[in-house]
Protein backbone atom coordinates (compact mmCIF):
# COMPACT_ATOMS: atom_id res chain seq x y z
CA UNK A 1 0.00 0.00 0.00
CA UNK A 2 1.20 3.66 -0.81
CA UNK A 3 2.76 5.58 2.03
CA UNK A 4 -0.04 7.98 2.85
CA UNK A 5 -2.53 5.15 3.77
CA UNK A 6 0.09 3.37 6.14
CA UNK A 7 0.62 6.12 8.01
CA UNK A 8 -3.09 7.06 8.15
CA UNK A 9 -4.07 3.67 8.86
CA UNK A 10 -1.90 2.73 11.72
CA UNK A 11 -2.74 6.04 13.29
CA UNK A 12 -6.57 5.44 12.90
CA UNK A 13 -6.04 2.34 14.91
CA UNK A 14 -3.73 4.42 17.57
CA UNK A 15 -6.88 7.14 17.73
CA UNK A 16 -9.87 5.04 17.92
CA UNK A 17 -7.96 2.03 19.42
CA UNK A 18 -5.77 3.77 22.57
CA UNK A 19 -6.39 7.11 22.67
CA UNK A 20 -5.49 7.70 26.08
CA UNK A 21 -1.87 7.60 24.75
CA UNK A 22 -2.36 9.61 21.78
CA UNK A 23 -0.37 12.44 21.56
CA UNK A 24 1.76 14.17 18.99
CA UNK A 25 4.89 12.35 20.26
CA UNK A 26 2.99 9.23 19.94
CA UNK A 27 1.19 10.20 16.04
CA UNK A 28 4.97 11.03 15.04
CA UNK A 29 6.19 7.22 16.39
CA UNK A 30 3.40 5.38 15.33
CA UNK A 31 4.10 7.27 11.47
CA UNK A 32 7.59 6.62 11.91
CA UNK A 33 6.94 2.75 12.17
CA UNK A 34 3.80 2.58 10.06
CA UNK A 35 6.71 3.42 6.78
CA UNK A 36 9.97 2.57 7.98
CA UNK A 37 9.46 -1.15 6.76
CA UNK A 38 9.12 0.43 3.41
CA UNK A 39 12.76 1.31 3.63
CA UNK A 40 14.06 -1.45 1.83
CA UNK A 41 12.25 -0.77 -1.70
CA UNK A 42 14.53 2.20 -2.23
CA UNK A 43 16.91 -0.15 -3.22
CA UNK A 44 14.56 -0.59 -6.07
CA UNK A 45 13.31 2.88 -6.59
CA UNK A 46 14.75 3.30 -10.65
CA UNK A 47 12.69 -0.04 -11.36
CA UNK A 48 9.61 0.92 -9.82
CA UNK A 49 9.12 3.92 -11.50
CA UNK A 50 9.21 2.13 -14.69
CA UNK A 51 6.77 0.11 -14.05
CA UNK A 52 4.84 2.36 -11.69
CA UNK A 53 4.73 -0.63 -8.69
CA UNK A 54 7.24 -2.37 -6.50
CA UNK A 55 6.81 -5.72 -7.01
CA UNK A 56 6.86 -8.50 -4.25
CA UNK A 57 10.77 -9.59 -5.22
CA UNK A 58 11.63 -6.04 -3.84
CA UNK A 59 10.35 -6.84 -0.40
CA UNK A 60 13.62 -8.14 1.91
CA UNK A 61 12.70 -10.68 4.96
CA UNK A 62 12.20 -7.30 6.87
CA UNK A 63 9.18 -6.97 5.29
CA UNK A 64 7.61 -10.16 5.84
CA UNK A 65 6.83 -12.57 9.00
CA UNK A 66 10.79 -12.61 10.02
CA UNK A 67 10.64 -9.23 9.98
CA UNK A 68 7.30 -8.88 11.92
CA UNK A 69 8.62 -10.82 14.57
CA UNK A 70 11.54 -9.10 14.67
CA UNK A 71 9.31 -5.49 15.27
CA UNK A 72 6.90 -7.23 17.68
CA UNK A 73 9.68 -8.07 20.00
CA UNK A 74 12.14 -5.22 20.07
CA UNK A 75 8.57 -3.34 20.85
CA UNK A 76 7.71 -5.40 23.38
CA UNK A 77 11.27 -5.18 24.53
CA UNK A 78 10.71 -1.02 24.54
CA UNK A 79 7.34 -1.29 26.53
CA UNK A 80 9.22 -1.89 29.98
CA UNK A 81 10.70 1.50 29.40
CA UNK A 82 7.73 3.66 28.06
CA UNK A 83 4.59 1.76 27.44
CA UNK A 84 3.22 4.33 25.68
CA UNK A 85 6.04 4.61 22.94
CA UNK A 86 6.07 0.85 22.94
CA UNK A 87 2.71 0.24 22.38
CA UNK A 88 2.81 3.20 19.32
CA UNK A 89 5.93 1.36 17.99
CA UNK A 90 3.61 -2.05 17.71
CA UNK A 91 0.65 -0.48 16.49
CA UNK A 92 2.47 1.27 13.39
CA UNK A 93 4.36 -1.85 12.45
CA UNK A 94 1.10 -4.53 12.85
CA UNK A 95 -0.14 -2.35 10.52
CA UNK A 96 1.91 -2.15 7.99
CA UNK A 97 2.14 -5.71 7.36
CA UNK A 98 -1.43 -6.14 7.69
CA UNK A 99 -2.01 -3.51 4.97
CA UNK A 100 0.70 -4.96 2.72
CA UNK A 101 -0.80 -8.64 3.45
CA UNK A 102 -4.24 -7.24 2.50
CA UNK A 103 -3.80 -5.73 -0.55
CA UNK A 104 -0.89 -6.26 -2.23
CA UNK A 105 1.08 -10.10 -3.13
CA UNK A 106 3.74 -10.55 -0.60
CA UNK A 107 6.13 -13.85 0.17
CA UNK A 108 5.29 -13.81 4.03
CA UNK A 109 7.79 -16.96 4.84
CA UNK A 110 10.49 -15.33 2.23
CA UNK A 111 13.11 -16.59 2.91
CA UNK A 112 12.34 -20.14 4.12
CA UNK A 113 9.95 -19.74 0.84
CA UNK A 114 9.87 -17.82 -1.98
CA UNK A 115 5.78 -18.06 -2.55
CA UNK A 116 3.65 -14.89 -3.85
CA UNK A 117 0.66 -14.51 -1.62
CA UNK A 118 -2.56 -12.34 -2.64
CA UNK A 119 -5.25 -12.83 -1.10
CA UNK A 120 -7.51 -11.04 -4.20
CA UNK A 121 -8.53 -7.69 -2.22
CA UNK A 122 -6.96 -5.56 -4.23
CA UNK A 123 -7.42 -5.00 -8.25
CA UNK A 124 -3.81 -6.12 -9.97
CA UNK A 125 -4.78 -4.09 -12.96
CA UNK A 126 -2.38 -0.52 -12.40
CA UNK A 127 -4.96 1.78 -13.21
CA UNK A 128 -7.75 -0.06 -11.14
CA UNK A 129 -5.20 -0.12 -8.20
CA UNK A 130 -4.13 3.50 -8.33
CA UNK A 131 -8.32 4.29 -8.23
CA UNK A 132 -8.79 1.65 -5.57
CA UNK A 133 -5.74 3.32 -3.28
CA UNK A 134 -6.62 6.63 -3.83
CA UNK A 135 -10.36 5.72 -2.39
CA UNK A 136 -8.60 3.84 0.35
CA UNK A 137 -6.23 6.55 1.30
CA UNK A 138 -8.90 9.42 1.02
CA UNK A 139 -11.70 7.59 3.46
CA UNK A 140 -8.62 6.83 6.00
CA UNK A 141 -7.61 10.34 5.89
CA UNK A 142 -10.98 11.58 6.11
CA UNK A 143 -11.43 9.00 9.08
CA UNK A 144 -8.34 10.00 11.02
CA UNK A 145 -9.25 13.81 10.38
CA UNK A 146 -12.52 13.76 11.97
CA UNK A 147 -11.01 11.06 15.18
CA UNK A 148 -8.49 13.85 15.64
CA UNK A 149 -10.62 16.32 15.64
CA UNK A 150 -13.05 14.53 18.33
CA UNK A 151 -9.98 14.22 20.06
CA UNK A 152 -9.29 17.98 20.18
CA UNK A 153 -5.21 17.42 19.06
CA UNK A 154 -6.24 19.11 15.52
CA UNK A 155 -8.70 21.67 14.05
CA UNK A 156 -9.71 22.55 10.89
CA UNK B 1 -19.49 -20.87 -5.94
CA UNK B 2 -17.25 -21.04 -8.94
CA UNK B 3 -15.93 -17.33 -8.22
CA UNK B 4 -15.69 -18.05 -4.71
CA UNK B 5 -11.81 -18.11 -3.96
CA UNK B 6 -10.58 -19.50 -0.81
CA UNK B 7 -7.76 -16.97 -0.25
CA UNK B 8 -10.40 -14.48 -0.26
CA UNK B 9 -12.60 -15.24 2.31
CA UNK B 10 -8.98 -15.58 4.75
CA UNK B 11 -8.91 -11.94 3.17
CA UNK B 12 -12.13 -11.28 4.54
CA UNK B 13 -11.54 -13.05 8.12
CA UNK B 14 -8.38 -10.50 7.86
CA UNK B 15 -10.16 -7.03 7.21
CA UNK B 16 -12.96 -7.80 10.62
CA UNK B 17 -9.67 -8.07 12.82
CA UNK B 18 -9.35 -4.94 13.16
CA UNK B 19 -13.16 -4.04 13.72
CA UNK B 20 -12.03 -6.80 17.00
CA UNK B 21 -9.24 -5.10 18.15
CA UNK B 22 -11.64 -1.38 17.60
CA UNK B 23 -13.91 -3.35 20.21
CA UNK B 24 -11.86 -4.46 22.42
CA UNK B 25 -10.19 -1.38 23.01
CA UNK B 26 -13.57 0.16 23.88
CA UNK B 27 -14.26 -2.93 26.25
CA UNK B 28 -17.27 -4.00 24.42
CA UNK B 29 -16.64 -7.68 25.27
CA UNK B 30 -19.62 -8.96 23.80
CA UNK B 31 -19.36 -7.37 20.64
CA UNK B 32 -15.60 -8.72 20.51
CA UNK B 33 -17.10 -12.34 21.06
CA UNK B 34 -19.40 -11.81 18.70
CA UNK B 35 -16.50 -11.07 15.67
CA UNK B 36 -14.00 -12.72 16.74
CA UNK B 37 -16.48 -15.67 16.44
CA UNK B 38 -17.13 -14.46 12.74
CA UNK B 39 -13.90 -14.01 12.22
CA UNK B 40 -13.08 -17.78 13.22
CA UNK B 41 -15.82 -18.76 11.46
CA UNK B 42 -14.56 -17.03 8.27
CA UNK B 43 -11.24 -19.17 8.52
CA UNK B 44 -13.18 -21.98 8.88
CA UNK B 45 -15.04 -21.69 5.43
CA UNK B 46 -12.16 -21.05 3.66
CA UNK B 47 -11.37 -24.83 4.16
CA UNK B 48 -14.91 -25.37 3.57
CA UNK B 49 -14.26 -23.86 -0.33
CA UNK B 50 -10.81 -25.33 -0.35
CA UNK B 51 -12.10 -28.71 -0.15
CA UNK B 52 -15.35 -27.89 -2.06
CA UNK B 53 -12.73 -26.75 -5.22
CA UNK B 54 -10.61 -29.92 -4.43
CA UNK B 55 -7.54 -27.47 -3.30
CA UNK B 56 -6.92 -29.60 0.02
CA UNK B 57 -3.65 -30.65 1.36
CA UNK B 58 -1.80 -27.92 -0.97
CA UNK B 59 1.84 -26.15 0.77
CA UNK B 60 0.36 -22.58 -0.73
CA UNK B 61 -3.11 -22.60 0.83
CA UNK B 62 -1.56 -23.61 4.60
CA UNK B 63 0.77 -20.54 3.44
CA UNK B 64 -2.16 -18.05 3.01
CA UNK B 65 -4.21 -19.50 6.03
CA UNK B 66 -0.70 -19.52 8.51
CA UNK B 67 -0.09 -15.76 7.14
CA UNK B 68 -3.40 -14.47 7.52
CA UNK B 69 -3.97 -15.70 10.96
CA UNK B 70 -0.46 -13.99 12.71
CA UNK B 71 -1.45 -10.96 11.54
CA UNK B 72 -5.22 -11.31 12.50
CA UNK B 73 -3.94 -12.31 15.56
CA UNK B 74 -1.44 -9.32 15.87
CA UNK B 75 -4.39 -6.58 15.29
CA UNK B 76 -6.55 -8.27 17.89
CA UNK B 77 -3.90 -8.46 20.62
CA UNK B 78 -2.92 -4.87 20.02
CA UNK B 79 -6.08 -4.22 22.54
CA UNK B 80 -4.65 -6.42 25.00
CA UNK B 81 -2.27 -6.84 27.74
CA UNK B 82 1.88 -7.58 27.07
CA UNK B 83 0.88 -11.45 27.91
CA UNK B 84 -0.79 -11.70 24.46
CA UNK B 85 2.11 -9.43 22.49
CA UNK B 86 4.41 -11.99 23.79
CA UNK B 87 1.84 -15.13 22.89
CA UNK B 88 1.94 -13.40 19.33
CA UNK B 89 5.36 -13.25 18.91
CA UNK B 90 6.00 -16.94 20.08
CA UNK B 91 3.09 -17.74 17.39
CA UNK B 92 4.52 -16.14 14.28
CA UNK B 93 7.95 -17.96 15.61
CA UNK B 94 6.35 -20.85 15.51
CA UNK B 95 4.45 -20.36 12.38
CA UNK B 96 8.03 -19.91 10.79
CA UNK B 97 9.68 -22.90 12.30
CA UNK B 98 6.39 -24.77 10.73
CA UNK B 99 7.10 -23.80 7.79
CA UNK B 100 10.95 -24.72 7.45
CA UNK B 101 10.67 -28.34 9.03
CA UNK B 102 6.81 -28.54 7.14
CA UNK B 103 5.52 -29.61 10.95
CA UNK B 104 2.06 -27.88 11.84
CA UNK B 105 3.27 -26.57 15.58
CA UNK B 106 1.05 -23.44 16.57
CA UNK B 107 -1.18 -22.34 19.34
CA UNK B 108 -4.83 -21.71 18.59
CA UNK B 109 -4.60 -17.94 20.05
CA UNK B 110 -7.48 -16.48 18.27
CA UNK B 111 -9.71 -19.29 19.86
CA UNK B 112 -8.07 -19.22 23.68
CA UNK B 113 -8.84 -15.36 23.50
CA UNK B 114 -12.20 -16.07 22.65
CA UNK B 115 -12.02 -18.52 25.45
CA UNK B 116 -10.97 -15.84 27.56
CA UNK B 117 -13.50 -13.28 26.78
CA UNK B 118 -16.72 -15.25 27.41
CA UNK B 119 -15.04 -16.25 30.48
CA UNK B 120 -14.22 -12.50 31.46
CA UNK B 121 -17.95 -11.60 30.36
CA UNK B 122 -19.50 -14.36 32.34
CA UNK B 123 -17.30 -13.40 35.34
CA UNK B 124 -18.00 -9.53 35.63
CA UNK B 125 -19.84 -10.01 39.18
CA UNK B 126 -17.57 -12.11 40.44
CA UNK B 127 -14.79 -11.52 43.37
CA UNK B 128 -11.74 -12.61 41.03
CA UNK B 129 -12.79 -10.20 37.99
CA UNK B 130 -10.06 -7.47 38.90
CA UNK B 131 -7.36 -9.73 38.95
CA UNK B 132 -8.73 -11.29 35.71
CA UNK B 133 -9.36 -8.02 34.05
CA UNK B 134 -6.11 -7.07 34.79
CA UNK B 135 -4.20 -10.30 33.14
CA UNK B 136 -6.49 -9.42 30.18
CA UNK B 137 -6.47 -6.06 29.68
CA UNK B 138 -3.64 -4.23 32.08
CA UNK B 139 -0.25 -2.90 30.39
Amino acid sequence: MNTLAHIFFANLLLVFGAPSIVSPTTLIVTSIAAVITDLDHLAHLRTALKTHRFKSETRTMWHELPGLLLAMSASLAITFFSASLGQSLLIGFVSHYFLDLLTRPTRPFYPLNEKVVFLGLAPRNLKKLTAYDAVITATFGVILIAGLQGQGIFSI
Amino acid sequence: MRQLNPNMISGLSLVFSPIAYLLLSEKAILASIVTIFFVLLLDALDGVVARAKGQTGSRDGWMVDVAVDRLSEAIICLALSRVFILLTIANIGLALLSCKYKKHAIIPLRQTILAILIAYFLLQSHPIFSLFDQIVFCW
